[in-house]
């Protein structure tokens, strides 16, 4: 077997572009692995990692791309070079020739003159020239992009707004605007409900929970999470809020981000207060309940996490729907605790810890809010408690949750929704700890994501089971899918992918981390503590 | 040109988001490509801009130009 670096000095593909090379020239006969990535840390580290780093790899700064190829006869290698040279060639010459393309801003404002519309997701150094020229033009903007200056964040929001536009993001992953997935997002159906987000994978779990229980979405409006820090105001929290209170579509009104700054947090509430008359669900993932002013506590109603914010919404539309809509995605606290003790069964005494594997940042971010009240801070690579950071964020220790989309794992890759290879190589590096208990892993289904979430982990799941396995040991590895029956993966296909590997199925991230911790921790909660986080987080 | 009474202004601003969410959505995509190929296979009118970032030298050159300048 040998492994060969080609570095290119100064060449520059997108990591999506490089992903979907990465999996053609594995296809290249007498290839056994191969990836095609930019030369930044994060990337020269998982290389490492797969045994595909040489000096020339190592030498490569971020501006220059490596071509990692592991072949079965040297002989081969030079034709799998070529090979993949040629592929980088095409990734511009074959879209050229499909159909139009355009080079620049101005040409494509040029060729759809009437565009309402601009996603963008060129690099944050660069995103408020693009943008701007956008605005200028009358072009609302949903803008991916993250490391946008906030400065320049301030600069776009403050124009779009006296224009009366919109700017959704900088970091705005998810957006469904007429029923259309911008970005990262779900197909959902229509319906009563507008959402304003500046927590992305949390637009995406309300909204595909809302569709679980029969309920739609009329807007879902990702903000990016900076716009509710004081440097930004708010902004376009606002906005939003303003012209979904318009909107004839919208019945009520979610708002779903972390807790806000105070000064922030007085500005949308009173705004609500004093401008809207349309019922509300506020959800600030936060450690302690926000409390709405007095004046209009039955119309606004409030909630810690996402699961329960859904069924409020189902109670504010239609109090009698209650029940049934809870039934859909809960089960009761005794058959919770009955299925969390079936699954720890076999666990060794020792196994006493739970690792949570994320690509979903809020929902990482609700899980730690849930740990915090049931078992305690846990460790993470972005924890609620600052003692409790990872010191190596590559290397799990105690009860451990990570988030895979930080800038430690994905700095000149593609995320982790897209692709998943150093989640696998983290769950199986996560097995051979004997002190882990039970993995827990989230699946962003929708458009933008990876066409097959679940498909691309089942091979590290089986392995991972099978090390601990060898081991004499049981790992309890469970699921939750978030995403429709009529997302491009489909649902349903997802969830049996996993379920043949032996992983247990949530149907809401929220469940699955209260139980994850019932398993580790046998059951030995504080009942009080439990009580209230399922009154909290699942409205049990 | 006079200025706007306020409520004026601020009905033509809502305007221009209720007049998004009313319409077809048309949009241009500007940097990753998956994001252009998912909004084709909902059906909806879209362009794609393939964006790089300019080259190094060619922003040096404009900046020694902007000081000309």
């Amino acid at each position: 077997m040998f492994t060969r670096n080609v570095v290119k000095r100064n060449f520059f593909r997108d990591s999506l572009q490089l992903m979907r090379i990465s999996e053609e020239a594995r296809k290249i006969p007498g290839v056994l692995d191969a990836a095609v990535v930019m030369g930044t840390w994060t990337n020269k580290e998982v290389l490492r990692r797969l045994g595909m780093l040489t000096g020339e790899g190592e030498a490569a700064s971020e501006n220059d791309m490596i071509l990692a190829l592991k072949v079965e006869d040297e002989s081969r290698l030079g034709d799998a070079i070529s090979a993949v040279e040629e592929m980088l060639l095409k990734t511009v010459e074959v879209s050229g020739e499909q159909e139009q393309r355009y080079f620049s801003v101005e040409s494509a404002l040029e060729a759809m003159p009437d565009a309402n519309l601009a996603v963008v997701s060129v690099p944050g150094e660069y995103a408020r020239e693009v943008a701007m020229r956008f605005l200028e033009r009358g072009v609302h903007v949903h803008l991916f992009s993250d490391h946008v200056p906030i400065e320049h964040e301030v600069e776009l929001k403050r124009y779009a707004a006296e224009c009366g536009l919109l700017v959704l993001g900088p970091g705005a992953g998810t957006s469904i605007i007429n029923g259309r997935a911008i970005a990262f997002a779900n197909v959902v159906r229509r319906g009563e409900v507008g959402i304003v987000a500046a927590a992305g994978t949390g637009l995406q779990e309300v909204s595909v929970l809302l569709d679980r229980i029969g309920l739609g979405v009329s807007q879902g409006l990702g903000i990016g999470g900076n716009d509710v820090k004081s440097a930004v105001g708010g902004i376009m929290a606002v906005e939003c809020i303003k012209a979904l209170e318009a909107d004839a579509e919208t019945r009520l009104i979610m708002l779903v981000s972390k807790p806000p700054d105070r000064d922030v947090m007085e500005r949308i509430t009173r705004f609500i207060a004093e401008e809207t008359r349309k019922p509300f669900v506020v959800c600030f993932l936060g450690e302690t309940e926000y409390k709405p002013l007095k004046r209009i506590a039955r119309r606004v109603s409030s909630a810690r996490g996402l699961h329960a914010a859904v069924l409020d919404a189902a109670r504010k539309l239609n109090p009698k729907s209650f029940n049934a809509a809870r039934r859909k995605i809960t089960i009761s606290q005794t058959e919770l605790s009955k299925l969390a003790a079936r699954l720890a069964k076999n666990l060794k005494p020792g196994q006493r810890h739970v690792r949570a594997l994320y690509t979903g940042g809020t929902l990482m971010y609700e899980a730690l809010l849930i740990y915090r009240e049931l078992i305690g801070d846990v460790y993470s690579n972005a924890p609620l408690n600052e003692e409790m950071r990872l010191p190596d964020p590559y290397k799990s220790v105690g009860d451990a949750v990570i988030d895979l989309g930080e800038e430690e794992f994905t700095a000149g890759r593609a995320h982790p929704m897209i692709d998943p290879t150093i989640r696998r190589l983290r769950l199986v590096d996560e097995a051979r700890d004997p002190s882990v208990a039970v993995v827990l892993m989230d699946f962003m289904l929708g458009y933008g994501a990876h066409r097959d979430p679940a498909g691309a982990m089942l091979e590290a799941i089986r392995e991972a089971r099978g090390i601990a396995s060898a081991e004499g040991r049981e790992l309890v590895v469970m699921g939750h899918v978030c995403g429709t029956e009529a997302d491009p993966q489909g649902l349903r296909e997802q969830e049996e992918k996993l379920r043949s590997v032996g992983v247990e199925i949530f149907p809401t991230n929220a469940l699955m981390v209260i139980a994850s911790a019932l398993v580790a921790r046998r059951g030995k909660i504080n009942k009080t503590k439990l009580r209230k986080v399922c009154r909290s987080f699942l409205r049990m | 040109m006079p200025e706007l009474p306020t409520d004026v202004k601020k009905a033509m601003k809502e305007s221009k988001t209720l007049k998004l969410f009313r319409s077809e959505l048309k949009v241009i995509n500007v940097g990753l490509e998956t994001f252009y190929e998912a909004l084709k296979a909902q059906d909806v009118a879209a362009i794609h801009v393939s964006w790089q970032p300019p080259p190094k030298l060619e922003k040096e050159l404009r900046d020694v130009l902007d000081k000309l300048i």
